[in-house]
């Protein structure tokens, strides 16, 4: 009998209401739909979260690979590096790499449907160099010193130098947009609706349009077809999954989730590659794994303590960790001695590993019973996991009697110690358009923040003044030949004071189901979807 | 009345506290986000401006206040990273964990409850020797292993559900549900382990009461005795039920990233390895929310199933 006086139900009412809630609970609600597997949509499983689709705001390739499907450029770098045309049909070089022009392809739309014109090319880059636009990779557009229209469908572009890096800097920190599309009121005003970095719709011209984004779920794009490429792409849908953990990921690619992985895990490739229905896919990238030090700091502020470091690491037995997608190599090279690039040998053998050298240098150095190394390495692995490798480098320079204090950090704390005016010893893969000159540019060249953290300049001021001359002559190099002298010298600068440390260069990996067709590793990491179908 | 008055209020204050001190542990670790928006090669005095824009260059306490008002306005504010409205990516990942983590407490009680209750009467039993096993098993061993290995076999090898994922509704009841399977069941054997070893324990100690032998005594059938016997073993497993759910939330981090699913666990994953401090404040604002709701709804159970309690009050 109900208990009239007391608060709240009776056991029987109770037990009632709780099962009607269990039993609701058990209805799912509507969520955006996401069909996955249906026909002529294709499923690429990332394991990072793209923070924005603004081009010119990317931080790592799992972004790039999605805004490089709504987001184009006058040119663009095919997957094995070279560069092709894209929405400029052709262009000229003047003689002292001080102009460029583009003549540019008439049968353009924006997925919005206005036409594509030169109005367009001076507004994107007038925008990226702009201070006010905040945009992240503006450093890199520097060199040029204005756009000019010559037509509407031509531009010229003055420098205030030479800078060979404008095609590789194209394919990957850059897209062009409409012209006043992030002025105020306007899609991509970053006060309002701030479309660019949110929700793309309408302001590309490339293969795919933008459909939407859940964070940390996917990403859809929908088959653009008004796309200048005629009979391009042959998907109807494109959706990049995230999927962050390595096992899962290949859970995906094995039950037909995902037809192409990215960043599969090393040791596992080789076999996972042969499987039924499964291929794989390497080639060797720009990206470099490096030591890189504060030079006004104890103990890295001997240079034979520095090469003690160097020559005690070897770099062969770091390689084993990666199961072949790590090219070992000593010289501060974006690129290694692979495919003809430049590489100084001389410099390699000046810092490579070499033990009874090592103990030798050591002996020499301002610390000759050896000394305490703080290592800071990111907690979150990007392209390379550094995690392995720091221990690896650990135990082998606790044989000269160097005692490395690894600390991981997450990547807000990691990037202020690594880059800050505190720069402590930090351990990391930095990757790089197929450019030899960017890397080496953008990690010694004396105006460069990421530089001054290292204090080279205020320790070697003659040799960065000769660094960052021979930059200016790599830029400006007319033949392959005359650039692969002045990068080689950059090379053999930074060994001979052994400023950096290379450790060796990351490859690009990738897994793929193999009734899909079209696909190619891209020399750059960034997956590339656009020219993919099924068998 | 007034008690539950005064839970209430115990509650709000402890979201206030917690909120504050989430606040300012977020706060204190050196750096800035700017230097994971910004390019490396950014100006001193640009970095500044955007910490000014942000209001980081305020101090904390400030901060605080700033956003305490804005949020008891509904303003929740947005990520500084992805610059996202932050009430939009709650609206997408909160009903996703809800579900997800709802059933598996579901399948922990429908056979957490009963495999204790059995064990309980059965003691030394095989039934009560397998359901031990069982128990000691899904407490022990780790999820993210469990998660791991059904993928491995039940997804990848049988084929039977997706690897991971969550597929909407919209997209038809049955691969909504088949791509719920493997998480729930990941984090539902867990707390079905939990559970069962508290019924266990509670249920013995309530059946070696006098007032269990005196029924038997008078010749009362053994299922009526159980009965009576289940309605005072019940109190503290709900408890233990209660601290469950609200831990289960937390659980749900690791499962969460194994399976992919976009969720509030695994969005306050990525704020944390990207210090994305609002999104961080709001994720861990939201579990606490719901472990303290957990422990109110575990009150008011116990209120309904213990008539001395309902009396005293």
């Amino acid at each position: 009998m109900k208990d009239k006086s007391t608060v709240g139900d009776d056991r029987r009412s109770f037990l009632k209401k709780s099962a009607t809630l269990a039993g609701a609970s058990v209805l799912p609600w509507l969520s955006p739909e996401i069909a996955l597997g249906a026909d002529k949509t294709l499923t690429l499983a990332l394991p990072n979260n793209p923070s924005n689709f603004d081009p010119a705001h990317q931080s790592n390739h799992d972004a790039m690979a999605c805004t490089q499907v709504v987001f184009e450029n006058l040119c663009e770098i095919d997957t094995n590096g070279n560069v092709q045309p894209a929405l400029a049909a052709d262009w000229k070089v003047s003689p002292d790499g001080m102009t460029y022009w583009f003549n540019l392809r008439d049968d353009v739309y924006f997925h919005n449907g206005q036409k594509f014109t030169a109005e367009d090319v001076k507004y994107s880059y007038d925008t990226v160099r702009d201070k006010k636009y905040k945009i992240r990779r503006r450093s890199l557009w520097a060199p040029i010193k204005e756009v000019v229209i010559e037509s509407p469908s031509r531009v010229r572009f003055n420098m205030h130098h030479p800078y060979s890096d404008l095609f590789p800097m194209m394919s990957k920190y850059m897209g062009i947009w409409p012209k006043d599309s992030r002025e105020p009121g306007q899609p991509g005003d970053p006060k309002g609706a701030n479309a660019i970095k949110k929700a793309p719709v309408g302001l590309g011209t490339g293969p795919g349009m933008f459909v939407g984004f859940k964070s940390n779920d996917y990403v859809e794009f929908k088959r653009n077809p008004n796309y200048w490429r005629k009979n391009s792409p042959k998907w109807d849908r494109l959706v990049f999954k995230i999927v962050p953990e390595d096992a899962v990921r290949v859970a995906y690619l094995l039950t037909n989730q995902a037809q192409v992985i990215t960043a599969p895990p090393p040791r596992e490739f080789v076999r996972l590659k042969d499987m039924p229905g499964i291929t794989g896919g390497t080639k060797a990238s720009y990206g470099l794994m490096m030591l890189t030090s504060n030079l006004a700091k104890p103990p890295m502020d001997d240079i034979n303590f520095r090469f003690a470091v160097s020559k005690a690491i070897n770099r062969e037995e770091v390689a084993e960790l990666f199961h072949g997608q790590f090219v070992p190599y000593a010289a501060y090279s974006y690129g290694g001695p692979l495919d003809g690039r430049p590489y100084n040998w001389e410099a390699d053998k000046l810092t490579n590993y070499d033990l009874d050298m090592a103990k030798d240098y050591l002996a020499k150095s301002k610390y000759p019973k050896g000394a305490n190394l703080d290592l800071i390495i990111p907690a979150v692995p990007y392209i390379l996991n550094a995690t392995d490798t720091a221990l690896l480098v650990q135990s082998q320079l606790a044989e000269i009697g160097i005692n490395v204090r690894i600390q991981t950090l997450k990547m807000r704390a990691y990037f202020k110690n690594a880059f800050g005016p505190d720069k402590t010893n930090n351990l990391h893969v930095f990757m790089n358009p197929p450019s030899n000159v960017y890397g080496l540019a953008g990690s010694m060249k004396s105006d460069r923040r990421i530089a001054k953290a290292k204090n080279f300049a205020p320790a070697y001021p003659e040799a960065a003044k000769e660094y960052d001359e021979t930059v200016y002559k790599a830029w400006a190099a007319q033949t392959p030949e005359e650039e692969r002298k002045h990068v080689e010298h950059l090379q053999w600068i930074i060994a001979k004071h052994c400023a950096a440390i290379a450790i060796g260069g990351a490859v690009s990996a990738n897994l793929w189901r193999r009734e899909l067709k079209g696909f190619d590793v891209n020399i750059c990491v960034t997956m590339r979807s656009r020219d993919l179908d099924f068998a | 009345m007034w008690e539950y008055v005064r839970r209430a209020a115990f509650s709000v204050v402890a979201l206030f506290l917690i909120s504050f001190l989430v606040f300012c542990l977020t706060h204190v670790v050196p750096g800035s986000p700017a230097s994971v928006v910004l390019d490396p090669d950014t100006p001193e005095e640009e970095i500044l401006e955007w910490e000014r824009d942000h209001n980081l260059h305020l101090p904390v306490i400030t901060q605080y206040k700033i956003w305490l008002v804005n949020t008891l306005n509904g303003d929740l504010g947005e990520s500084v990273i992805t610059e996202r409205d932050l009430a939009g990516e709650l609206a997408y990942s909160i009903p996703i964990t809800v579900e997800w983590v709802g059933l598996s407490f579901l399948l922990a009680v429908v056979l957490g409850l009963p495999l204790g209750i059995i064990s309980a009467l059965k003691p030394g039993s095989w039934v009560d020797h397998i359901a031990r096993v069982i128990a000691i098993t899904g407490i022990s061993v780790p999820d993210y292993w469990v998660a791991l290995m059904l993928v491995a076999f039940v997804a990848v090898g049988l084929g039977w559900f997706p690897a991971g994922g969550f597929v909407p509704l919209s997209s038809g009841l049955g691969p909504h549900l088949s791509a719920l399977v493997l998480p729930v069941l990941t984090l539902g054997l867990h707390y079905m382990a939990v559970l069962s070893r508290y019924t266990r324990a509670s249920m013995l100690e309530a059946l070696s009461q006098d007032y269990v032998r005196t029924a038997r005594a008078m010749g009362l059938p053994p299922w009526q005795v159980w009965l009576y016997a289940l309605k005072n073993a019940l109190p503290p497993v709900v408890n233990v039920g209660a601290m469950s759910f609200g831990f289960s939330f937390a659980h749900a981090l690791f499962i969460e990233y194994v399976f992919g699913i976009a969720g509030l666990s695994l969005a306050l994953l990525n704020a944390i390895h990207e210090l994305d401090y609002p999104m961080i404040q709001v994720t861990v604002l939201v579990i606490t929310s719901i472990f303290i709701l957990a422990n109110l709804a575990a009150d008011l159970a116990n209120l309904a199933l213990n008539p001395k309690l309902r009396q005293s009050r």
